[in-house]
Formats: C-alpha cells, sequence, structure tokens
C-alpha cells in the first residue's frame, strides 16, 4: 500500500506526471492501487492454532482514553475509556511455550453503574504470533510475552506476572498505569 | 488536476494511517487524575496515593467487612507517607467504599471503612526473593496486607501468604498511583 502511495506522490509531484497524458491512465492506476489496498488488507494470514494446545485464557477490564489506545485497529476518532479483552494464548504441544494468540475485546463508553458499554461497544478482534523475551524496563529477567499482529505487524507486550497473571507494557516496556477504576492487569480465567 | 490528485492521495493516505496505531507510547502513560472531595494530601511526607477496584469477596472476608449482598468490588484509596528526610516509610490510611459502616448521604447511602496505620519495605515473595513488597499494618484484626511493587506507579495486592491473587473480567488486584484533583461541591 506504501509502495502504491509513494508512486502516486511521485507521479503528480514528479517528473513523471507530464508523461501522463490521459484521464483514462490515472483511472487505471488509481483503480490497481484501490485494489492493491483492499487486497492486502482483506486477506489475513490465519494463524494456525491447529498444531497447539491452549496455554491459558486471560481477561480484564482496562482503561481507555485519547492517548492510550494499546490496540493495533483501535479507531482514534471513537470515544473510548473502557476496554474488555479475551485474550487466548496457544503453546506449541511438545516444547509448551507460548507461540499464538487471538484476542477479542470490546471497547467504547461505560455504562454508569454498570459493568457493560453504552451501545454495546465496538467489538475488535486481532490474531497473530506470540515470543517470549526477556526483560522489562525495571526487571531484566522479566518474562515479557510479545504479541505480534499478523496483519499490521504491530506488537503490543505483556508482563508474566506469574502463571494466572499478565500486565500490560508500554512501548519502553515500563507497566501501564491504570487508573481509580481500571487496571491493565489481565486474569486467567477457566473457560467452560 | 493536480488538486484532486493530491486531496485523493491524502485521504488514502490518513485513512490508512487511521486504521492501525501503536502500543502506546511511554509519554501517554501517565497518571490519571482522580477526583476527591476529601483534603488532599500535601507535602514532603506524601509518598503517594494508589486506587484501585480489587474483587469484593475475598477482601470483605478477610477484614471480616460488612458488605451488601452484591458488592463485586471495593474501592481503595491507600495513601502512604514517609520520612521527607531519610524517606523511610512512615504512616499509611486506607479508605475503603463498598464495605463497613453505613453512611447516609443526601437521599443515599453507602458503606465505607476507614484504617489508619503503618507501613514498611520487606523483601521477597515465594518465587522472588528479590521482590519489594509494601507490608501495611493497619491496626484492626485481618487488617494486614501485603502489595507487591510492579514499578513507582502500578501495586499488586498479595494474599496472606504473600502471594499474587487473581482477579475477574472486571476487577484486578492492582492499585495504581493517581493524581488526587479536588471535586466541585
Amino acid at each position: 500500500m506504501l509502495l502504491a502511495v509513494n508512486f502516486l506522490c511521485q507521479w503528480s509531484i514528479g517528473s513523471n506526471f507530464h508523461k501522463i497524458n490521459s484521464m483514462k491512465q490515472f483511472r487505471l492506476a488509481f483503480t490497481a492501487s484501490l485494489l492493491f489496498f483492499i487486497a492486502t488488507n482483506s486477506c489475513s494470514q490465519k494463524t494456525n492454532h491447529e498444531s497447539s494446545s491452549v496455554l491459558g485464557t486471560f481477561v480484564a477490564s482496562t482503561p481507555c482514553s485519547q492517548g492510550t489506545r494499546p490496540l493495533p485497529g483501535m479507531s482514534v476518532n471513537e470515544d473510548c475509556e473502557l476496554i474488555k479483552w479475551d485474550l487466548t494464548l496457544y503453546q506449541d504441544e511438545t516444547k509448551k511455550a507460548a507461540t499464538s494468540y487471538k484476542l477479542q475485546c470490546v471497547y467504547g463508553m461505560s455504562k454508569k453503574g454498570t459493568t457493560g458499554f453504552i451501545g454495546g461497544g465496538k467489538k475488535l478482534e486481532i490474531e497473530g504470533t506470540c515470543t517470549v523475551i526477556k526483560g522489562t524496563a525495571s526487571n531484566t529477567n522479566a518474562v515479557v510475552y510479545q504479541l505480534n499482529e499478523t496483519k499490521t505487524k504491530k506488537t503490543i507486550s505483556f508482563l508474566k506476572l506469574n502463571d494466572d497473571l499478565l500486565h500490560l507494557l508500554d512501548s519502553d516496556l515500563h507497566l501501564m498505569i491504570g487508573s481509580a477504576g481500571w487496571s491493565y492487569t489481565l486474569n486467567r480465567i477457566t473457560k467452560k | 488536476m493536480k488538486y484532486i490528485l493530491l486531496v485523493l492521495i491524502t485521504t488514502l493516505y490518513s485513512s490508512f494511517l487511521n486504521f492501525s496505531k501503536a502500543q502506546t507510547a511511554t509519554a501517554d502513560n501517565k497518571l490519571s487524575q482522580s477526583i476527591t472531595f476529601h483534603p488532599i494530601p500535601k507535602g514532603p511526607s506524601v509518598f503517594g496515593t494508589f486506587q484501585g477496584r480489587p474483587p469484593c469477596s475475598e477482601i470483605a472476608k478477610q477484614l471480616n467487612l460488612l458488605t451488601d449482598a452484591d458488592c463485586i468490588k471495593l474501592k481503595w484509596s491507600l495513601t502512604l507517607y514517609h520520612n521527607p528526610v531519610t524517606f523511610q516509610p512512615t504512616t499509611c490510611t486506607l479508605l475503603m467504599v463498598g464495605g463497613g459502616d453505613v453512611i447516609k448521604q443526601d437521599e443515599n447511602s453507602y458503606r465505607q471503612k476507614a484504617y489508619e496505620g503503618n507501613w514498611a519495605i520487606i523483601k521477597g515473595i515465594k518465587s522472588d526473593p528479590d521482590a519489594e513488597v509494601y507490608e501495611l499494618e493497619l491496626g484492626k484484626p485481618g487488617a494486614h496486607f501485603y502489595l507487591l511493587k510492579g514499578d513507582e506507579n502500578v501495586l499488586f495486592v498479595l494474599d496472606q501468604n504473600k502471594e499474587l491473587r487473581v482477579g475477574n473480567e472486571d476487577f484486578s488486584y492492582t492499585l495504581n498511583r493517581v493524581e488526587l484533583v479536588p471535586g466541585n461541591k
């Protein structure tokens, strides 16, 4: 997509523009770029969970604000104060190491007096691979799960507090600071 | 013609940029403001105020706290004080809303319990002998808590065996440093 846009930019600004002598050629190039954009964003590379087992499912209600939209795919234009997370980590059957994940979230404005959302909230689903690295900003021995999103290649990282608790990290691997109402700690649950 | 092309490119590019946003930048990971109608602790003896909403039942049981049947969380506001010269821990106050005595306000009522005591810094939990732990002694039966220091701004409420407690989809055993701001009465 970036290549297509870059090409169009050069086209309009650079010396090549004078060579385009008809609207027909422009329409063709634009349509090709648009189709390329749609194709690269529609074809999700599904992560294969078939050879994996579930390492654990972790849930949480965390804050959300204009500056803290920790997930790729969250629109910056929508109001948000709460995110509900449902994160499943998968592990390699033999090595028992985390290898991939599926994350389902609902985000939006909270409904006062309840744990739900105004208007039901907006759903977001992402998946990808999971790698394990060592070290946070304050602890070089800490175990960190790095979730790599398949489409955008963006990363979100969690500190592994223990087998039952994860805590979201910022881009410099500091613990995310919650609010009076919600924190950034994810809790393991047993799914029925 | 050039103008139309520029508009098209700008629209396409900006819609692409909106689609995905990176992990929260450190600059945006900051203390949240918390409105309070109580006097705000100030001065060099204030170490910090930490707030959070742990699930209700375990803590209420530990403290032998009266709660309503629909209690799902307890609102904690913990202020830690230290010696401004030596920086050693001194006293602390813990205000818990959601359990305890009934307080009537206008036409509404709620439950609240206030504790005062001392705190100290100790080392070690089962899984990490070097972990820094804040030990609160609040002077009432059961009112003894261990808090694992995640970092300067995040604390985790441990159980009586100094092990991490597991929350649920709505509430966690995590306290966050906040900036107290006065509410308008």
